[in-house]
């Protein structure tokens, strides 16, 4: 069955190629990524005087990657460039003040690469909301970038270097991930879908891990000033990555230490690593080591009429990772005692957790979240009260601790000792 | 006239991808409505409800197996009454061409290419479906046998890795507002089953008709195990409330995750995916259009209408809408129900009628083959 006319589909491919001739040469406004500057870091904050939004951004400075060499973070250095440029512009608006950078910027800006997300104290405290909004709205910004409440200078933080790292953004990453994994002194909350999708659940408020800028400023003009020779192998890390801001709504109301945030995380089940120092018993004076990993934890909560209780079970296991002892006792009743300590110390860090948030009537917790997703008959019932209930909730801790394992010996080192003569 | 045929797989591939492409990329369970965590259910409740909409329109088309729905309502209402009918088809065909054809611009214009007119965008992938359609029907079906599997696995990919990170607590509470917004959540979904009126033009030309049905709704099927397995992803990463408010909620979804350090940056598969369903929508409907207007206007071939067809389809792809706030707009249930109700389910309800009455007056009539009377 022939019916084809083959003249007009050749004519039609023959222009199209003929388009490719022209055309595919070259982009006509191309971007090439090295005349853009790549955003690893952005830093928003508040001045309450004027009202105005600052953004202060990190740019990686591509000429300075390739050299590798690692100038300071602020001022012109001698040598090569620099890693990396904070610039800084404010604006009535958030996108009024991202343009705004780009006037006092050489190369058109990208967001698209964007890892971290730093609030000033200030910021946090007026309401995140306008930033978080343009942040879901623009097409550039991910949600994969990590959000942090920054305690102390935010401009300094970013503006100075990070001893192993070649840029502050990712640095801070690496910082909360070695953090995560090893102990417990952040919140879970480190991205920014969760961020976003905590603010809209019912029933919970929003934590976010903190930032206490560390390194300290010299008297005059800046870190570079004066004594530069000094060796920089001594530097603090200039973040300390610890505790968690607490949030009412999208403003901040106050800080957990990292005890608390211990607390939290027990009690939300999210604790991977914990390191915990207690006495052996009957010792006063010597301490050991235990290391939790691995915890389950189950929260049920009770309802009696405008009553609720909360019952808490905590499985965790340790394992011993320092005894200066003189002999590990392998009996049973030195285990459970060694046990029971441990259940004490993480019922305290729970503890103090809850007094605190009890304190600020703030469900940092998600109590009301985990009753709206379990009792739903009885959230709707209680959701306009809850600011009267939750402080009133009382909170059962059941802990079952067991330390599994000592490690590659049993009894410590057995030094020998010259009787003197 | 040489009937071109393609097969009952062929069908079933096509109306699969067509189907996902749409529910996929604006996820109307969710975005619409207050259903909320309970999406899935609406996408549930919406497999029914279309299941009843494509036997509605499915059966009646197969009592008249030879006949495209233009021929047998010109049979069953009377030459010019039929005829009537036959436009408010051609014009739903036209609508979810262009509105389709839209929404994947959109898409591209919000998040990739803000600065490409928009013209560009829709007008190579018109030019692209006008291409495939003017080869004929038997391509067309050939590219959906070549599309499916590299379609089906991007889909799955792209709700595949969201798993590794997603909070299944997220779908907790059921049914906190009870029914009311599950059922509201599940109109749009549901009118969007009016792409399965494409059935009744091609229906003549599948291979075996009586099994076209079946290979409609088993389409219908999978698609909505598609649609119900991305509700579920999207609102246990993103939380029901943050996937309700975005525009593209599936493609916000997969751009908020990092598969691992190396590994970010997969929404490629959801944009490939929709490149190529949306081809595959288009040319469906561009056909059936063409298809159809020719039969109605009695001309042997339709390729001659199918460039002027093109032109007004990107023409009211650009034009229809005037920005994304209306295209939003148009797909929320108050408006997109009654909308579809009018010019499909309306005259099928009519031509099941007028069948109905046929029948009782002689019982060889499903076989006959007069057009017009």
């Amino acid at each position: 069955m022939v019916r084809k006319n083959i003249f007009l589909p050749g004519l039609l491919l023959f222009c199209f190629f003929l388009n490719l001739l022209i055309f595919q040469a070259g982009c006509w406004d191309r971007r090439e990524p090295d005349f853009l500057g790549v955003v690893t870091a952005a830093a928003f904050d508040f001045e309450p005087q004027t009202g105005r939004l600052q953004v202060i951004a990190q740019v990686a400075n591509s000429l300075g990657i390739g050299t590798g060499e690692s100038g300071g973070g602020n001022g012109g250095g001698g040598g090569g460039k620099n890693l990396f440029w904070v610039v800084e512009a404010g604006g009535q608006t958030i996108y009024e003040a991202l343009k705004n950078i780009e006037r006092v910027s050489s190369r058109k800006l990208l967001w698209s690469h964007l890892e971290v997300v730093l609030f000033s104290e200030e910021m946090a405290r007026e309401g995140l909301l306008p930033i978080l909004d343009y942040i879901d709205r623009e097409r550039q910004a991910r949600l994969i970038a990590r959000p942090f409440v920054v305690q102390g200078d935010v401009r300094q933080l970013l503006e100075t270097e990070f001893p192993l790292e070649q840029l502050g953004g990712p640095a801070l990453i690496r910082q909360l991930l070695t953090i995560r994994m090893e102990t417990a002194f952040v919140p879970e909350v480190e991205s920014l879908r969760r961020l976003f999708s905590r603010l809209a659940k019912p029933g919970m408020e929003l934590i976010l891990p903190c930032i206490a800028v560390q390194a300290e400023k010299d008297e005059k003009g800046g870190p570079e000033s004066g004594k530069d020779t000094r060796d920089k192998t001594g530097e603090p890390n200039p973040a300390k990555l610890s505790g968690g801001a607490l949030f009412r709504g999208d403003k901040l109301v106050g800080f957990f230490n990292e005890k608390e945030t211990a607390g939290y995380l027990w009690l939300t089940n999210n604790i991977r690593r914990l390191t915990m120092v207690f006495n052996p018993p009957g010792e006063k004076d010597r301490h050991l080591t235990v290391e939790v990993f691995g915890a389950a934890v189950k929260l049920t909560p009770e309802v009696q009429g405008e009553q609720v209780r909360v019952h808490l079970t905590v499985h965790t296991k340790g394992r011993l990772q320092d005894f200066t002892g003189q002999k590990l006792p392998l009996a049973g009743d030195f285990k459970n005692s060694l046990n029971r300590r441990m259940a004490t110390v993480i019922q305290n860090q729970i503890g103090l957790a809850w007094q605190k948030a009890r304190e600020m009537n703030l469900d940092v917790f998600g109590i009301g979240h985990t009753l709206y997703q379990t009792k739903p008959q009885d959230w709707k019932r209680l959701e306009r009260k809850w600011a009267n209930i939750f402080p009133e909730v009382e909170l059962e801790v059941e802990v079952q601790a067991t330390i599994k394992s000592f490690g590659l010996v049993a009894d410590p080192i057995n030094i020998h000792r010259t009787p003197s003569w | 006239m040489f009937q071109e045929k393609i097969a009952n797989r062929q069908l079933f591939n096509v109306f699969f991808i067509m189907r996902t492409t749409i529910v996929i990329s604006t996820l109307p369970v969710l975005t619409i409505g207050r259903a909320r965590q309970d999406a899935w259910l609406a996408a549930v409740v919406a497999f029914f409800l279309g299941v009843v909409f494509i036997w509605l329109l499915g059966r009646l088309a197969l009592n008249f197996p030879e006949q495209s729905i233009i021929q047998y309502s010109e049979a069953l209402l009377g030459k010019w009454l039929g005829k009537l009918f036959s436009l408010f088809y051609l014009g739903a065909f036209l609508l979810m061409g262009f509105t389709d054809l839209r929404t994947y611009g959109e898409v591209l214009r919000t998040v990739f290419l803000p600065e490409t007119p928009l013209a560009v965008i829709l007008g190579s992938m018109v030019v692209l479906a006008v291409a495939v359609v003017y080869a004929g029907l038997e391509p067309l079906g050939r590219m959906g046998d070549l599309i499916f599997p590299v379609f089906t696995l991007a889909t799955l990919f792209t709700l595949f890795f969201p798993v590794l990170e997603a909070d299944f607590s997220n779908l907790r509470p059921v049914l906190y507002h009870g029914w009311q917004p599950v059922l509201h959540a599940a109109l749009t979904p549901t009118v969007i089953t009016a792409q399965y009126a494409n059935l009744t033009i091609l229906i003549p030309s599948v291979n075996q008709p009586q099994k076209a049905l079946r290979a409609a709704l088993y389409s219908l099927l999978w698609s909505s195990l598609i649609l119900v397995l991305a509700a579920v992803v999207v609102v246990s990463l993103l939380g029901a409330d943050e996937g309700a408010h975005a525009a593209f909620p599936v493609f916000k979804m997969i751009r908020a995750i990092r598969v691992s350090e190396f590994l970010e940056r997969v929404e490629v598969f959801p944009i490939f995916a929709w490149g190529l369903g949306l081809f595959i929508t288009l040319a469906i409907n561009l056909y059936s259009l063409a298809k159809g207007l020719s039969q109605l206007c009695r001309l042997q071939n339709y390729r001659p209408l199918l460039l002027p067809l093109a032109v007004i389809t990107s023409t009211l792809a650009l034009q229809g809408y005037s920005d994304s706030f209306e295209l939003r707009l148009f797909f929320q249930p108050q408006v997109i129900a009654p909308f579809i109700f009018f010019i499909l389910l309306f005259p099928v309800a009519i031509l099941w009628i007028a069948y109905f009455f046929k029948r009782k007056k002689g019982p060889g009539f499903p076989k006959e083959k007069g057009r017009g009377r």
